[in-house]
């Protein structure tokens, strides 16, 4: 009886894997992706294996969407191949791939001000087994476009503070009040 | 800092209004000044806090609310000097009703 009323309170804890709960927004997370285009006879396509599947073709230092919930990975296409029009063209592509080296931020708490996330990648080395990546970069930004950087997290700590040393101030009176009470 | 400013001191100053109306209607007359200090206090401490775990952290909100609940007991017995089921009864009723506020404001603006 109690391990059923547990999990009843537990259940709605634990967050599914693919809807935005009840006090939550979403988030539009982007990739932005850099390469040396003098050294890779190859251009980048971004394909997710999971889904209504729709390639993405990347434009140096343009932003694209992805998805790790519906697995996106990266192609690197050879300058002379095509985009396949279809699923199944996409199971016999060869080309080197790799998955997104990052996390997507679906979601955050409402009220949260960030509303959009873009995440720089560099393309360093294309061998037959993959591509390799660094991550050179993420802007964290509200819905006006502002830029949203670990230092505007530090009002908060700084209004907790404040609270912190209006609780001592109280205490350190209370205690002297009482102290001075039997006198 | 202006974009974090905006968006939060609105739901700060919120929750001070709610908790301390609250809390003004439940403190005996003799206390009430010092229950008042005592809710600002505490609720400068859990609210900022508890939006910076859940904000940046993505810690579960439940668990966060629960903590801060559970401090604001503690706060005001400790700060109160009242009998602790005087305390729970404070921390209970402002927290739900800023809580259902909350919920009241999500609904209205967000959903």
């Amino acid at each position: 009886m109690r391990a059923a009323l547990l999990t009843i309170l537990w259940l709605p804890m634990t967050p599914p894997p693919d809807m935005i709960l009840p006090g939550h927004k979403s988030v539009r997370h982007e990739l932005l992706l850099e390469w040396d285009t003098d050294a890779n006879d190859c251009s980048f396509v971004a394909y997710p294996t999971r889904g209504f599947h729709v390639p993405v073709e990347i434009r140096p230092g343009e932003p694209f969407e992805f998805s790790s919930k519906y697995g996106t990975r990266i192609y690197a296409m050879p300058d002379d191949a095509a985009v396949p029009e279809s699923r199944d063209g996409w199971l016999d592509v060869a080309w080197p791939t790799a998955s997104v080296p990052v996390q997507e931020v679906r979601s955050v708490a409402s009220g949260n001000p960030l509303a959009r996330v873009e995440t720089t990648l560099r393309v360093d080395r294309v061998t037959t087994s993959g591509i390799e990546f660094t991550v050179i970069g993420e802007r964290r930004m509200d819905a006006n476009g502002n830029d949203i950087t670990n230092l505007d997290w530090l009002l908060l700590p700084l209004i907790a503070a404040t609270g912190a040393i209006i609780l001592l101030v109280l205490r350190r009176r209370s205690s002297r009040s009482t102290t001075e009470a039997p006198a | 800092m202006t974009t974090v400013l905006i968006s939060y001191l609105p739901l700060l100053l919120l929750t001070l209004a709610a908790e301390c109306a609250v809390l003004a209607c439940l403190a005996p007359r003799e206390q009430r000044r010092r229950a008042l200090e005592v809710c600002v206090g505490l609720n400068l401490v859990t609210h900022p806090l508890v939006t910076l775990l859940s904000w940046r952290l993505g810690v579960d909100m439940l668990a966060l609310e629960l903590s801060a609940f559970l401090f604001e007991w503690w706060g005001y017995a400790t700060l109160l000097r009242i009998r602790s089921i005087t305390a729970l009864r404070y921390a209970l009723l402002t927290n739900v009703c800023s809580a259902v506020i909350g919920i009241v404001i999500w609904t209205a603006f967000w959903s």
